[in-house]
């Protein structure tokens, strides 16, 4: 037991102690030296995570591990510890796996970069939160990690810091993040109002206990904080800008980690939302709006990291939608293999554009498949899984959300099939025009080095084998990974599939053709004759709208950018210097005027009257002091 | 005995300091004396039971109700520890300004430091009034004298209004003691007192005015900006990091016990005025020019929501707020010693003359970012202990009200970020040469944000100290 409990505290400490060591150490390592340490450790950690679950029983559930008393005061007792269960090791077998490869992979890909060290610093604090996260016990220490992920993440989004829109990219992710951040707070504050505790044991077990309007309230709450985090509408719009960071960055916390919290704070509190039917259906159209509204902008974006920002966007719409419609483990499931292709995606991007020398308009790509086999290949895998190909990770983890939405509202499940043919055609658009067809830029491609294809390769393994992961019993699974949450979140259980066969295999069928219909025709649009967008002007006016983003970031810069500048500005000018200001010195003349008065009764100086009575009551102090 | 050495140490250095008038090692005697008291502090600490200590007590003038009682409980402790923590560092500051007659400064910060520990000791009225008036004598030779542009118009606004407060503290105490059966203004005896319901509610605000001028609250605050601005730094210091926490004290160790009826009356009003502070001083922070003004602002913000916590008035609420005033203390103390820092380097504390710093002075950036990771009251920094607490606090008051104090934390992130942006990030506009944080830079900041880590990972020790004082206070009202 003891054991257990240490190599639970040695998971986030490992890369915490990494990030405080090549920090200090910064100036002194090479590239390759502190990105070796900072991989070997979040190595060790994910070793560390593999032992824990290996040796996890299901049927004992959790455990809790108190490191030390934080918030102990009249009334309150809110520790820092850390929980142990199927859920928090699900989390921290991606967030140590996924990350140990990301990390490796970091250390071809920022070799030539001076400030390494502080990139792999950062890279290990990121890891440090983000187990915090969700290894928290309470709501309160997960707080403390998922403020602390979106500070790395304004860190690294910022990462190239001489570069003005990169810092404001960073900024606005940190200040939107902050909003949602709001409402978690808020939903903290009203949890620990009605129940005086935070652990989530404790609240799961008393949840019935708060009144309808607290629940209601509560689960908004903490909806509006994940849609920060996890980059839904309304606040999404800081996610493709988040692009700006170093693409490993892009992979590992915009797209396979962080931006995932929000999906893993619903399933944690899995109990609070099962008892507001009205705030899953919130989520659920918020979920399905934001997948469609995110794919459509994918459609007829140029920058490589952008689409794939765009469909992380639409992806984790769909895990939305299933959270909705009670499907928890159905959204961890997506969660997990989105961790496997879309971190596999990103990466390769990375090498893409590692090899075109820092190039990301896929306009000045095209018929790379040849130069860069394995970047490619693994491309292609994550290609075709995304878009849910028969067999792959995302076909079983999609279809299964579409299956419950199926059978939970007729409309949603058209408009998540209807988004899927969108996700299938942006991918393809993306992977036709960057491998396909002939070169249309001006750089000498190369192959990337072993430390980056190598993490390449094992997640394509992943994205293909991945759906094992959950295998349904259609072919002939057991749904291992529903089980095995289910001991972490009861609400799971009653989260079953009540089609029958013939309609599960005609939905499937149904979304293969689709799917297949969809790759030919962007074969025909991008292979057999290249089509590029041309100029946003020349666009017809609707094309031209989800192109410029359905001008959603114009939207919000006029509703609260400029004012918030305005308001700042005013307050000042006229707030302070022409009421505040003048009203104090009237104040301050009438004293004065007053003081003149009196002054005039008394002869002598004021200052002189004031010194005396100071330097009287000074010696009396003293001679009362020295006398006793 | 702990009385005695808390007043005469610093009193008898600065007084050497006056009489001697070293050039040289005016500084080192300061800083020794500083020294020396922080570790007398340290050791009241240490062996601090639980229970109210009384350190002194005697009739000085029985007419006048003046009696010289000493002591102090858990809160006034967490004052004196403020206090004596903070002042090595002031003393300690002094970034390259070149201040005349150093001896002459010092010896007022010094003269400062002796009545704050005595305003924290005293527990009696008059006596606290006394000292509570003495601070500002030092503080105004220290504005007049060593201050920056318009410092004499300034520093007599300043002066003026706080005396003013001041008066009206003097007169509230006055009628409170005329209102007893004895002419005595211990804290206990006014607590006793029982007024009419009528009487407290206008006597309330005689008594709070000379704490909200002081903290300041909105709209009280108008003398704050342009002094903050204008003070030399070690100035600012005194002001931020101490003299308002007075304020606070004052708050509860005069305004709650003696008016409870008038601060149920009145609590949510002071709650509305101090957020709308926070409100108004985070928003007017985000287009600020003058790195200092921009502190002057985010104080007053922080220093809003620390009074609204205060006046919530229930356990979380006080001791988030008393924990936040000793957080908002080592915060100020940072962001202001970066400011000189800069202003040293640049030569002006106007962000349009920094930009892009961080390429020259890599180190410095760092140090600014663990600073304003307090600043925005990030998880496990000081500050986020006392937000989270007074946030509860504010939520059992009315919902509405934890509404608006969370939402600062937003403003605060914009504002902050946006500051570290204009100063360190972008392009190395200005090719100056200019030094890296220095050794002195080094000790100063990392020991401050190592108080600020440490208390919001373990923040037992304050937490403890102040809670059953905090349960005492609450418990003896009605």
């Amino acid at each position: 037991m003891v054991m257990t409990d240490l190599l639970a505290v040695l998971v986030p400490a490992l890369p915490l102690a990494g990030a405080v060591l090549l920090s200090a150490l910064r100036r002194k390592l090479s590239a390759t030296v502190a990105g070796s340490i900072a991989t070997a450790l979040i190595a060790i950690s994910f070793v560390a995570t593999v032992i824990l679950f290996s040796g996890f029983d299901t049927e004992a559930g959790g455990r809790t591990v108190r490191i030390l008393d934080w918030l102990n005061i009249t009334g309150m007792d809110i520790p820092l510890a850390l929980r142990i269960d199927a859920l928090s090791l699900t989390m921290m077998l991606i967030v140590t796996g996924v990350g140990a490869l990301i990390h490796l992979y970091s250390i071809g890909y920022m070799h030539d970069d001076e400030r390494a060290p502080t990139f792999f610093a950062q890279l290990n604090l990121f890891s440090f939160a983000m187990l915090m996260l969700v290894m928290g016990s309470n709501f309160l220490v997960t707080f403390i990690g998922w403020e602390g992920v979106g500070l790395c993440s304004y860190l690294l989004i910022g990462f190239w810091y001489t570069k003005p829109d990169y810092n404001y990219a960073a900024r606005k992710a940190f200040v939107m993040n902050r909003i949602g951040d709001v409402g978690m707070v808020l939903a903290m504050a009203l949890l620990f109002h009605f129940l005086g505790t935070l652990e989530y044991a404790a609240v799961m077990e008393q949840a019935h206990s708060i009144p309808a309007w607290g629940l209601l309230a509560i689960t908004l709450l903490l909806f509006f904080g994940a849609t920060g985090k996890s980059a839904q509408i309304p606040l999404f719009t800081w996610l493709p800008d988040a692009m700006a960071g170093p693409t490993p960055v892009s992979a590992l916390i915009h797209a396979a980690t962080m931006v995932t919290a929000g999906v893993f704070l619903v399933v944690r509190s899995s109990v609070l939302f099962d008892l507001v039917p009205y705030t899953r259906d919130v989520i659920l159209w918020t979920g399905t709006a934001t997948a469609l509204l995110a794919a459509t902008i994918g459609l007829f974006q140029n920058d490589i990291k952008k689409v794939l920002a765009y469909s992380t966007v639409s992806q984790l719409g769909y895990m939305f939608a299933a959270l909705g419609m009670g499907a928890y483990s159905a959204a961890m499931f997506h969660v997990t293999t989105h961790a496997f292709f879309k971190a596999l995606l990103f990466l390769a991007a990375g090498s893409v554009i590692h090899a075109l020398g820092g190039e990301q308009d896929i306009r000045k790509m095209g018929g790379l498949k040849g130069s860069i086999k394995i970047t490619f290949v693994t491309f292609f895998i994550g290609t075709i899984a995304i878009s849910g190909l028969p067999l792959m990770s995302g076909f079983f983890s999609k279809d299964l959300i579409l299956a419950h939405a199926f059978q939970h509202s007729p409309v949603a499940f058209g408009l998540l099939v209807f988004g899927a043919v969108l996700t299938t055609f942006y991918m393809f658009r993306l992977l036709f025009l960057v491998f396909y067809g002939t070169y249309r830029g001006k750089a000498h491609a190369h192959e990337s080095p072993l430390t980056m294809t190598v993490p390449l390769m094992v997640l394509a393994v992943l994205s293909v084998v991945g759906g094992a992961l959950n295998l349904p019993h259609l072919f002939g699974g057991h749904e291992p990974m529903k089980h095995f949450l289910e001991s972490a979140a009861a609400a799971i259980r009653s989260e079953e599939i009540e089609l029958s066969a013939s309609t599960e295999w005609i939905l499937m069928g149904i979304t293969a053709v689709l799917v297949f219909t969809t790759i030919a025709f962007a074969y025909g649009r991008f292979v057999k004759r290249t089509t590029l967008e041309g100029d946003e002007a020349d666009m017809p006016l609707l094309k031209r709208l989800i192109a410029q983003r359905w001008r959603v970031d114009e939207l919000y810069a006029a509703l609260f950018e400029k004012p918030y500048g305005w308001l700042s500005e005013h307050f000042h000018s006229i707030g302070e210097l022409r009421i505040m200001v003048p009203l104090q010195n009237g104040v301050g003349e009438a004293a004065l005027r007053v003081g003149n008065v009196v002054r005039k009764l008394q002869t002598g100086n004021a200052s002189f009257h004031l010194l005396a009575m100071v330097a009287g009551i000074i010696l009396f102090l003293v001679i009362t002091l020295l006398s006793n | 005995m702990i009385a005695a050495l808390l007043l005469l140490i610093p009193f008898l250095a600065a007084t050497l300091l006056v009489v001697l008038r070293p050039t040289k090692h005016a500084r080192s005697v300061a800083l020794i004396s500083s020294l020396a008291t922080l570790v007398v502090v340290l050791m009241a600490w240490a062996t601090y039971a639980g229970s109210p200590v009384v350190l002194a007590d005697h009739d000085w003038v029985p007419a006048w109700g003046l009696r010289f009682v000493m002591g102090y409980d858990g809160v006034g402790l967490l004052m004196l520890i403020l206090t004596a923590v903070v002042f090595p560092f002031i003393i300690g500051t002094k970034y390259g300004e070149k201040l005349q007659h150093p001896s002459l400064v010092n010896a007022l910060l010094l003269y400062t430091q002796t009545f704050l520990l005595g305003v924290f000791m005293a527990q009696n009225a008059l006596l606290f009034y006394i000292f509570y008036e003495l601070t500002l004598i030092p503080v105004f030779f220290l504005l007049l004298y060593w201050g920056g542009e318009r410092r004499r118009a300034i520093t007599i606004r300043f002066f003026i209004y706080t005396l003013l407060g001041g008066l009206s503290l003097l007169f509230g105490i006055i009628y409170c003691m005329s209102q007893g059966p004895t002419m005595n203004s211990d804290f206990s005896a006014l607590a006793a007192l029982n007024l009419p319901i009528g009487v407290q509610h206008w006597l309330f605000w005689v008594l709070f005015l000379a704490f909200a001028i002081k903290l300041p609250i909105f709209p009280f605050h108008s003398w704050q900006p342009d002094t903050y601005t204008m003070a030399p730094m070690q100035g600012t210091m005194v002001l931020a990091a101490v003299m308002l926490k007075m304020g606070l004290y004052g708050v509860i160790k005069l305004v709650f016990p003696i008016v409870p009826d008038g601060v149920a009356f009145w609590r949510e009003t002071v709650i509305a005025l101090s957020l709308i502070g926070a409100v108004y001083g985070g928003i007017i922070a985000f287009r600020q020019w003058d790195l200092k003004r921009l502190i002057a602002y985010s104080s007053l913000s922080h220093v809003g929501l620390i009074c609204a916590g205060l006046f919530a008035w229930n356990s979380y609420g006080i001791t988030g707020s008393l924990y936040q005033a000793f957080a908002h203390s080592i915060l100020v103390l940072c962001t202001l010693y970066l400011c000189s820092a800069l202003k040293e380097r640049v030569g002006s504390s106007e962000m349009g003359a920094m930009g892009g710093l961080k390429v020259r002075t890599p180190r410095l950036a760092a140090l600014f970012l663990l600073v304003l990771l307090n600043a925005v009251a990030l998880p496990l920094t000081q500050s986020f202990i006392g937000e989270w607490l007074m946030f509860l606090g504010l939520w059992q008051v009315h919902s509405w009200l934890a509404v608006v104090a969370v939402s600062t934390i937003v403003l605060g992130a914009i504002y902050m970020l946006y500051a570290y942006q204009r100063v360190m990030l972008g392009p190395d506009k200005w090719q100056l040469e200019m030094p890296d944080a220095s050794n002195r830079d080094h000790l100063f900041l990392v020991t401050l944000i190592a108080i600020t880590l440490i208390l919001g990972v373990y923040p037992a020790p304050i937490l403890d100290l102040v809670d059953p004082s905090v349960q005492l206070l609450l418990s003896s009202l009605p």
